[in-house]
Formats: structure tokens, sequence, C-alpha cells
């Protein structure tokens, strides 16, 4: 043959060996997995049912279920069969539990994201009883209310709340409750029981009305709750005009030289409970704490169920005294948002878990301070327009600012 | 022609294939105490990527140890409940902790340690 | 300028090559067998060997093109283009030539998305980009000159070749791409046995500044610093705007060819490496990452003239791109120290062919140019886990004829067509990581890429030679078709208009 010739095929050849012909198609082989779900020891006497883990395999996005655990001790475990490679790991249950002497039963949550899952690997997951729905929070609170024009008198009805979807989904506002601490972080009470690491104490709880669907609130939407729902400005012209509000607050009040007004175009919250014995106010000082709970009982089993006697010591500056008090708790892994509020110079305590609320805003310097009327404590916004949520309102919270519904 | 094939894969750069390491997060309590039982939920947000590992548990230990982690920098938030006994008092305590770092430095290629003191919060 | 000194140095070449008609130049130049030689002619010491003619243009020209859909986001929809060019190739005497190229082209790019820096096909996966895109404006400026000659049996050459660009948008996002490209090379040949046995070394320098402004005060979206197949350097996405590409790299390689008109054997071999670092310039020049594109390639064939010429050759060519990640610690007054590098994202891309011609120079020429062969793309991010993987086989059809009709005329024409079908495909996202924009882009592309197409193409030039004077008018058109996915094509457009000497 000619050499020439034989060159030639032999590149040819060797240039088909060449190409590349190798085979990387993964094709995922299936793989034991065991799941340890795990009830946090903090809680008395608890038990977990209903529990359900959903793995979303982070590339192909196919979902597994897993509904049976079998349980030992404080853990929760199920062996499974799923095809290799990365999840997303999230976990629901029941769980029931004491608080004081009372048993409350609440949906937790756990989740893992990014779990590599190869042969013979083990993940638990541990419930949370803090369960801050990411989502819905407490955008502002004018708690301190306006002045008469041209006073220092309060003009005291155009208080409001500002909630706002802080995530980037529908959220349904119904069942949505707005809850005032029983206690002042003013005045700081020896209590006994103190329920406050698994629980927060209401002097009252006002329910946003519906029947699951009934109020959508778009991602970044807020809904304007008023305790009065009306122009203001037609009263004080520096007040501020809560008629468009979606919600307010009405109560038929016993009292008749103060008594409450209702604007029927504006939706009233539904209520719960109150230990007021006229209409609901904000505390204007910022003694009082205030929530955002998603409810998980009716109101009569909340009232039958979460009532309390407690007895507490205060150390006050007049001296040293014991008495008895009484009042509803909710549990912590209801409580959706809490904001703190203090007076500045006169903080003693939080009236909530750390869990809730690392921190606390303020709109008054002193008990007496006047110069806080008009002011409102405003959440701040991130670089890219999020409203900023760390748990923490000493951090989250821009104090004594004009109120946004201001003009 | 062989020479040129020689030339091209000795060439300059070499890939940077050691992307794994390993982490150790060692928790303490505050003033001393003897951590007994710790159940922890530990998130490590890569700060590069914004990627998010999350890892959960119980040890009787204060020490987590994190393998097959991508080499970075991380913020680390790890929270929980732990059971604790302190010198001189009777019977052991429980409560729910916080510890962070916005920042730490997960770049050596053996070990990495993090100490980081829980905040209890009840 | 270049077109004044190619003019005139032609004018007097012209006189040396005043035997040879302008039609066996336009033949000899524009035949389709130069594709034999067309890797050993970047071989400055081989070019001077080319060709016995010269020839010189300067000419208009008009480029337009539509696609019905975007095939790749980042090249858009099609673009608009006019230049005015120059090159030349000039004998002085037989054992040297010359030759340049200058050019200015000005235009439109139509529809790009997720790409906001000039020489994306350079410089992707690590690249600007954002949702929005648009129409972008282009300009070019590009010189290129070299020498060739042999004494006795050595051959030598050297060659720089020099391109500017600029490419910008006039609404948000306003970004502005500033390019500059300088090339160098030097061969060394010398003759063995009929043949020529050169060596030549190439030298690259690249930079490119970018930037995206937005004018509106709310209307900013965020700039995604990609990485590849849809990955983003988080931390410096957003609002970290203005970049410097800065790069460059070498090249070997060594070439056999036979002498002009002589049978032997064609052989090129080459390895380069070059590197692009992207660099944040608003944080004090903090390096995001840097791509390495190393390439090897061989081709190996044989041609015979004589009564009727013919050739074969094959062609191998790997090329391994790979980018490492510049992992940023804590800052102090925006200075980020790098407290690691390591290599996220890696892309191997092979073409092998087989390749025969046949034909015939002379009054009437003519060229038949079957190929076929595989080329494969296989591209990763190490973590999280991406892949991506295609592969086609092709084969291709061209024909050519170039024909006197009269001693005025010539004319040329061309057509050609080829069939890729893709015989492997491959894709894993983490799917439930991404956001829904760069799910669609990664699946769009992907859908493109891994789709079977089909290309068609025609042209045709027409060459009036002026009198006895020594120039001619030509005037030249060329369509080109392709059909992809779904049956979306590809249409292109060019016209040309110029004078040769």
């Amino acid at each position: 043959m000619n050499m020439n010739k034989l060159y030639i095929i032999s590149v040819l050849t060797l240039l088909l060996w060449l190409t590349s012909c190798s085979n990387d198609d993964d094709v995922a082989r299936m793989v034991q997995l065991s799941i340890s779900v795990q009830l946090p020891i903090n809680l008395d006497n608890a038990s977990l049912d209903e529990a359900q883990v959903v793995m979303t395999n982070i590339e192909t996005l196919a979902t597994c279920e897993v509904n049976n655990f079998e349980q030992s001790d404080n853990d929760y475990t199920a062996t499974i069969t799923v095809p290799e490679g990365r999840y997303n790991i999230k976990a629901t249950g029941g769980i029931t539990y004491a608080i004081g002497s009372s048993t409350t039963r609440t949906t937790m949550r756990a989740e893992s994201m990014g779990v590599k899952v190869s042969d013979n690997t083990s993940i638990t997951l541990l419930f949370n009883n803090y369960n801050a729905e990411a989502g819905m929070v407490i955008e502002e609170i004018f708690f301190t209310s306006s002045t008469f024009s041209g006073t220092q008198r309060p003009y005291t009805d155009d208080q409001y709340l500002i909630l706002t979807n802080n995530s980037d989904h529908l959220i349904y506002a119904d069942s949505l409750a707005i809850v005032e601490s029983k206690f002042q972080t003013d005045m700081q009470w020896e209590l006994t029981p103190n329920l406050m690491k698994d629980a927060i104490t209401v002097s009252w709880l006002y329910l946003i009305p519906g029947n699951g669907t009934s109020v959508p609130v778009e991602a970044g939407e807020s809904l304007v709750i008023a305790l009065n729902a009306k122009d203001h400005t037609n009263i004080n012209s520096t007040s501020i005009d809560l008629s468009h509000a979606d919600f307010e607050f009405y109560d038929v009040s016993p009292n008749t030289e103060f008594y409450d007004e209702d604007n029927p175009a504006v939706a009233n919250l539904v209520k719960w409970y109150s230990d007021l014995w006229s209409y609901t106010m904000l505390n204007n000082k910022g003694s009082k704490s205030y929530g955002l709970v998603r409810m998980h009982s009716s109101n009569d089993e909340f009232i039958a169920n979460n009532f309390y006697k407690y007895s507490y010591i205060v150390n006050a500056a007049w001296g040293t005294y014991e008495s008895t008090g009484d009042g509803y708790f909710i549990p912590n892994s209801w409580v959706i948002d809490w904001v703190n509020l203090a007076i500045r110079n006169e903080w003693a305590w939080n009236v909530a878990s750390p869990m809730l609320d690392a921190g606390w805003t303020y709109c008054a310097e002193t008990s007496s301070d006047k110069s806080r009327y008009g002011t409102s404590v405003i959440r701040k916004r991130d670089s890219s327009g999020r409203l900023i949520d760390t748990n923490n309102s000493t951090n989250d919270f821009l104090s004594r600012q004009k109120p946004s519904l201001a003009q | 022609m062989c020479v040129l094939a020689v030339l091209c894969t000795a060439s300059c750069h070499d890939d940077r294939d050691d992307y794994t390491t390993i982490a150790s997060i060692d928790l303490t309590l505050p003033d001393g105490g003897t951590i007994e039982t710790m159940q922890y939920s530990l998130h490590m947000m890569n700060l590069n990527t914004r990627n998010t590992v999350t890892l959960a548990g119980s040890t009787h230990a204060g020490s987590l140890v994190v393998g097959d982690l991508l080499r970075g920098a991380y913020s680390i938030s790890v929270e929980g409940v732990v059971r604790y006994s302190v010198a001189g008092a009777e019977g052991s305590r429980v409560a729910q902790f916080r510890a962070l770092s916005d920042y730490v430095s997960i770049v050596e290629l053996n070990k990495n340690v993090i100490s980081l003191e829980m905040i209890l919060m009840d | 300028m270049l077109a004044l000194a190619a003019w005139h140095i032609g004018a007097h070449a012209q006189a040396v090559d005043s035997t040879i008609s302008r039609h066996d130049a336009i033949v000899e130049h524009q035949s389709l067998i130069n594709d034999v030689n067309e890797l050993t002619w970047t071989n400055p010491a081989m070019k001077e060997g080319a060709y016995a003619t010269s020839l010189t243009h300067i000419y208009l020209t008009a480029q337009w093109q539509r696609l019905t859909k975007p095939f790749l986001l980042q090249h858009g929809t099609g673009q608009s283009l006019v230049a005015v060019k120059a090159d030349s190739y000039i004998r002085l005497g037989n054992r040297t030539a010359v030759w340049g190229r200058a050019s200015y082209s000005t235009g439109k790019n139509r529809n790009i998305k997720w790409n906001s820096v000039a020489d994306y096909d350079l410089l992707q996966p690590d690249v600007l980009g954002d949702t929005l895109g648009g129409n972008t404006r282009r300009e070019q400026y590009v010189f290129e000159g070299g020498y060739g000659t042999h004494r006795g049996r050595w051959h030598l050459g050297g060659e720089m070749l020099f391109r500017a660009e600029q490419e910008y948008r006039k609404v948000d996002p306003r970004n502005r791409s500033i390019v500059s490209d300088l090339t160098l090379r030097a061969g060394a040949g010398y003759d063995i046995a009929n043949h020529v046995i050169a060596f030549a070394l190439q030298g690259n320098i690249y930079r490119q500044t970018c930037s995206v402004d937005f004018y509106k005060p709310l209307g900013s979206i965020p700039e995604y610093q990609l990485m590849g197949l849809g990955e983003v350097y988080t931390r410096f996405s957003g609002d970290v705007n203005d970049l410097i590409f800065k790069g460059g790299g070498i090249k070997l390689q060594a070439d056999v060819s036979p002498h002009r008109h002589s049978n032997g054997v064609i052989a090129t071999a080459w390895a380069s490496q070059h590197s692009y670092e992207r660099v944040a310039r608003m944080l004090n020049s903090l390096p995001l990452t840097t791509l390495y594109n190393k390439e090897v390639g061989l081709r190996v064939g044989w041609k015979h003239c004589g009564a009727l010429n013919y050739a074969l050759w094959g062609d191998y060519q790997f090329n391994r791109r790979s980018t490492d990640q510049y992992l940023a610690g804590t800052s102090s007054s925006q200075i980020y120290p790098v407290i690691a590098h390591l290599t996220m994202y890696k892309n191997y891309i092979i073409h092998t062919s087989l390749t025969a011609m046949v034909g015939r120079n002379g009054t009437t020429a003519w060229w038949v140019k079957a190929s076929a062969g595989y080329d494969g793309n296989r591209e990763h991010f190490v973590t999280p886990r991406r892949a991506m993987k295609r592969g086609h086989v092709f084969g291709q059809l061209e024909g050519q004829a170039i024909f006197a009709p009269s001693r005025q005329w010539t004319l040329t024409t061309h057509l050609g067509g080829s069939y890729h079908a893709c015989v492997n495909d491959y894709l894993l996202m983490p799917l439930a990581d991404m956001e829904p924009h760069f799910i669609d882009m990664i699946k769009h592309n992907f859908t493109v890429l891994s789709s079977n197409y089909t290309h068609a193409g025609a042209g045709m030039r027409a060459d009036y030679h002026i009198g006895r004077t020594r120039y001619s008018v030509f005037g030249a058109v060329r369509y080109d078709i392709t059909v992809g996915y779904n049956r979306e094509c590809d249409n292109s457009l060019l016209f040309s208009l110029g004078i040769y000497i």
C-alpha cells in the first residue's frame, strides 16, 4: 500500500478514536435513607402526631412523602428508599405539649435545604416551636396618636397598625390576630408561673375575619388596621385620614361616655378577648407590646383552654408587693411577628421570649415625653426593598418617625 | 505536534479542585457551664453564592462537625435547646439558645475550627 | 490611508504581475481549494507562498440578519451592519509578499438578552447579564498587516492584527463595552523535500471595559455576574456594574505544506492557552473570575495538483474552557481580600471531521467539497451541580464555479448546505433552587443547542474588468438560511460593492 495513503488512514483512525464518546448521563440509583424527627427537649410532655416529611429533589423536582414514623423517646424515625441526589426537606407535625397546667397543640415545622442523600444517609430534623411564618410582618405601629392642631393635647383616635406581606407569594390574612401584651415593658414582674419561654400573655385579641381565603394579601401589599376608620382630618387638621383602612377595631362599649365609632364601610375585626372596660386603644406611651398571631383554635376553644392564673411580685420604687392575676396565653409557636415597645429611659424587661423579639423600639423618651405624639415606629427596608426582619426590633425598626399615612 | 500537546497540557494554570473541607463549630456556654444535651439546627449560608446548608441533630457535646463543605466565606446561625449544668449549682437547666456569626472564613484544606458563644434565650 | 497605500503598492505590484490576467487572480484568491491551507496560512512564514498574484479590494458591505426567534438569547434576533473594508495581498517580487486589511463597521444588534458585554463568544460564560436586555449599537475598527519572505530555503514572516470595538445601548440598561484586542505573530520555516515546514508563535493582549448604568432612579434591575449554566456570583450581583476583562494568551503552531502547484502533505498542529480575568473596578479591582481557554488542534491531509486537483484531510480540535472563581473574604472599606479560588466551571468542546475536495482551476474553475464529522460540547458547574451536554453529527456539501462569460466579466457562484443531527443531549439543573427566569433562559438555550438544524447558502459575485485599466468593479450577494428548532429560521443577506486592483 502506498505509504502516503497508509499514513492518512492511520491519522483518520486516530481522529475517530479521539472523538469524545464519554457518557456522563447520571442515572440516579436508589439508596436507603433514615429520617429522624426530634421534638425540642424543652417541651414538657410532648407528643407528635400527623407528622409528614416532604422531600423535593433539587434537580428533578420529584417529591417523596413520608408519613409513618416509629417513636423512640423524643425521636420519631422512618426509613425510606429514594433516588440518590440533593434534596430540600420540609417536615410538619402536630405537637401536643404542656404550658403551665394547660395542654396545647400546635403545628410545628422543620426544614433542611440542600441535603446530599447517598447510600445509608441519616438525616435529623428538629422541630422548632417558634414558627415565624415567612411573610406577614408588622410594618408600622402608630401608637402615640396625633395632637390637636396648635396644641400638645393628644388626639387619640387616629392610631393604626400596618401589616405587610413581606414574602414573594400570596398570603391569606384570615385568622390572623392582632394582640396586645398583658404585661408592660416598664414594669418587671416576677411571675409564677412564667410562661414567657413558651407563650405570650395577652390583654386583648382581635381577629381578621374570613373563611380562609377571604383576605388575600399579595406579595408586598399591606393591610391598614385602624383603631377608628374615619377621616380624622375633618376633626383635627394635623391628624390622618383612615377612612380607607382595610379593617378597624370596634367595641360595643358599656361606657356610654366613652363609646366606639363604627364605619360601616370598613370591616370590623372580630373581638375574641379583651380585658379592657372601654373601647380599645393602643398604649400611647409604648409600654405595651404588640404581635401578629395565627390562631389554631376557635374562639370558644381559646377561651376554654388558654386561660391561666399567675402570681407576681412587683419591685417598685415605693416597695415590693405581691399580687395575683389571670390572663390568656398564646403559644409562641402561633406567633407570626412580635414587636416589643418600650419607653426608652424606663425599659425594664421584654414581655415575650427573645426568640420572638430580642430587642425593642420606642417613641417616648420618658413616660411624660410629649414630643412622642405624632411619631411612629416603622420597620426598615433593605436595599432590595424588602422589610428587614431579624426578630430584633432594636435593629429592625426606625424610632420616632413621621407616620407613613400622615400628609 | 507532541511537543505542542505537552506544552499545552503542562501549561501555567492548574485546576483548583480542592473544593471541600471540614468545619468544626465549637459552641460554648456563657459563664462556663457544661453541656449535657444539645439539640441544634445549624444554618450555614455561603456568602458568595447565598446557598444555605442546614443541619439538625442532637449531641452531648458542644461541637458540631460539618463535612463535605464547599470552601468559602459563610455566615453561621445555630439555634436550638440546650440542657446544661453549672458548677456549684444543683441539677441541670434547659434553655433555648442562639449562636451567630456574620462572617467566618472556611478555606483551610484540613479542618476549620469556629468558636461561637451561645446566647441563652430563656 | 491603508487603502491608498495598498493602491499605490498594488499599482507597482501589478506592473510586476502584468502577464497574469485579472481573471486568474480572482480564481487564485477566491477558489474553494484555498480552504485546504486556511490553517497553514495563519502562519506568516507560510503565507508568503499563498498566492502568485496580487489582489487588492476596497469595498462596501451591508449585512442584514434576522431570526424569527432568538437561537441563543445572548446572540439576539439579528443584526444590521454596514462596513467599509480594504484588504490586500501584494507580491513584491518572487520572494516577498505583504498583506493587510482595514475595516470600519457600524450597525445594530437586536434583542440581546442575558448579555451586557461585547465578545460574548470569547468571554462566555463569565459575562454580565440581565433579564431585560435590548438592542445595542456597535462599531468596530480592524487593522491587520503582515510581511513574509523567503531567502534560499528559509521562510520568515510577521503579522500584526488589531481590533477596537465598542458596543453600547442608549436606553436602560445602558451598557457600554469598549474592546481592544492586539495579536502579534511571527513565523519561520524551512524547505525540505518539496515541502515547507514552519513554526509560528502568536501572542495576544486583550482588554474590555464594560459598564451598565440606569438613568431612571426606580428602574434599575439587577445585573448578574454569570458563571455558567445559570449560576450567578450572587454576592457581587445586583449593582456591581463596572467591570474590566483583561487577558490574552499565546499560541504555538507547526505547519507542513507542499510548494505551490506541488503534491504533498498538508498538516497543521497548534496549541494555545488564553485567559481572561473579570475584575470589579468599583470594589477596588477585586478579581471575580478568570476564564481559561486551552486549545489543541490538528489537521492532516494530502493535496494533489494535476489535471484534476483533489485534497483529503481530517481535522481534530479540542477546546477546554474553565473558570476559576475567586472567593472573597470580609470587606474593609470596600476592599475584599481573596481567600481562595476554585475551578467551578468546566467546558469541553470537540470537533472532528473528514473533508474531501475535488476540482480544477483554469478559465472555468469548479470545486466540490464534502465533509462529515462530529461536534460535541460538554459543560458542567461543580456545585451546586449543573450539567449540559450535546453532540451533533453533520454532513456538508459545497460547490463553487468561477467562469468568464466574456473577457470583461468573471462570475463566481457558490452553493452549499449542511445538516446537523443531535445524537446525544443531557441537561441537569438544580431546578428547586433556581429562579424562574434563569430556568427559562437555560431551557431555551438548551432546546436550541440540542436541536437538529439545516443550513443552506448561495452566493454570486460578478467582476467587471474596466477596459485595459488595472481596475475592476465587483458586486456580490450572498444569502444564508439556517432552520433550527421548531422550524425557526435565521436569515442572513450580505451585499458587497467595490473595486479591486
